[in-house]
């Protein structure tokens, strides 16, 4: 899953937002990293939809245009839910590394002599 | 309207029509909100998002039909082109009626006149098949080929016998093309129309630059070629069709001139080179349309469907 799509099916998890709603939520949420620019977001609205992760919920005429409201689906909370662990294992495997590696450094002639005996 | 508003809604030009009216108003309002105040055009990142995801919309329209419907439409645009080139010669027998007085010949009885208004008419119902493959019933557009057809075989039974084949047998190929690849159901849809448009436009250019049009070189024509070539070219990002068409009515028409030389007369190495080029290009062009064909996405978050 991309990181566009991630954010925007995050923003979702708290309830039906609209598109230009879904824009700014994904940006605080990520920091300010993830700007979703409007033609992203509908694409990716698009895909989510057809592939049953997002769905519409609600029309609403505000200004005279069409505002339409998108909610999250069962598949795609769990969807989310099961890239979020995955991201949560691959980030574990470096940060657990890094504190036994911060904990105990190698001497660089000593691990080439390991290298060699082995 | 305000300036802003109606720069996104060209931008939303992107998306095909059907999208727009379904979608438009709703991505216009985002489009608004996510312009800061004050500007006059949308940022440069939205903007370019708009047309990227436009085109993205138009790709997965072409990937509702399967790839044997897909063939037949860009056929059926070949037969299209195939047609608007066959109307040089009416233009010709039009702007040069002579060409058909041979003394020898059994038309050489009528008046130029008489000839020039055959061809006119001839050139008038190809073109009205032309526009009938987007625009009208197919009933329409077959009855209007094979009338071209029965037409061409006239022009070609009168002039045939003395050689003077001003009106050919390529003139009858394009018309039956027409009227067998229209009795599908499927037609092709309107944003093809730039290809046999800039085609027609390319070939009638000469026209008005000189009374003796037939006699100054084909620059327009050439120009067009390459304008059509570009384009075709960009296009197979989002749709193969238009460029598989244009490579097999240039292997059609360059095959039958070759044919039609003669049976004793094989290809040289150029001819054999060049069809075989485009045959290699044909291939290819069909490789890319069987992936854009091989997937069925649903494109849109609400009920309507989206056809190009």
């Amino acid at each position: 899953m991309r990181e566009p799509t991630y954010f925007v099916l995050a923003c979702l998890l708290e309830g039906p937002l609209h598109g230009y709603a879904i824009i700014k939520r994904a940006e605080e949420l990520s920091g300010g990293r993830v700007r979703l620019a409007t033609g992203t977001l509908y694409t990716a609205l698009d895909r989510l939809t057809s592939e049953g992760y997002v769905r519409l919920v609600s029309d609403e005429i505000v200004s005279g245009r069409v505002r339409r409201s998108y909610g999250l689906t069962g598949p795609g909370a769990a969807a989310l839910r099961a890239e979020a662990v995955r991201m949560a294992e691959a980030a574990q495997i470096v940060t657990c590394r890094s504190r036994v590696g911060s904990a105990r450094p190698l001497h660089p002639a000593r691990s080439a002599r390991n290298v060699r005996t082995a | 309207m305000s300036r802003l508003e109606r720069r996104c809604r060209h931008l939303l030009r992107a998306y095909p029509q059907p999208y727009r009216a379904a979608r438009g108003e709703e991505i216009l309002g985002t489009l608004l909100d996510a312009t800061p105040a004050g500007r006059s055009w949308p940022p440069g990142r939205d903007a370019r998002s708009v047309i990227t995801g436009g085109l993205h919309v138009r790709a997965a329209g072409n990937r509702q039909l399967p790839l044997v419907t897909n063939l037949r439409l860009a056929a059926l645009l070949a037969a299209a082109l195939w047609q608007g080139l066959a109307l040089e010669a009416f233009a010709d027998a039009i702007t040069y009626p002579g060409a058909l007085t041979h003394e020898n010949s059994p038309v050489s009885q009528l008046p130029a006149l008489g000839v020039m208004l055959f061809a006119a008419v001839c050139a008038a119902g190809a073109c009205l098949a032309i526009v009938s493959v987007w625009f009208w019933r197919r009933s329409v557009t077959i009855s209007l080929a094979l009338a071209v057809a029965a037409a061409s075989a006239l022009g070609v039974i009168l002039t045939h016998s003395q050689g003077d084949l001003l009106l050919d047998a390529r003139m009858m190929g394009p018309p039956l093309a027409l009227a067998v690849l229209a009795m599908g159901k499927d037609r092709p849809p309107r944003s093809w129309l730039w290809l046999p448009g800039l085609w027609l436009t390319a070939a009638a250019l000469p026209l008005p630059l000189s009374a003796n049009w037939w006699s100054i070189p084909d620059y327009p024509l050439v120009a067009g070629f390459f304008v059509i070539l570009g384009i075709t070219v960009l296009w197979l990002a989002i749709d193969a069709r238009p460029a598989f068409a244009a490579g097999l009515c240039f292997e059609v028409t360059y095959l039958t001139n070759i044919l039609l030389l003669g049976p004793s007369h094989a290809p040289d190495a150029g001819q054999a080179r060049t069809l075989a080029l485009t045959a290699a290009a044909l291939a290819a062009t069909a490789l890319r349309a069987r992936r854009q064909a091989s997937t069925l996405p649903t494109p849109t978050g609400s009920d309507s469907k989206f056809t190009l």
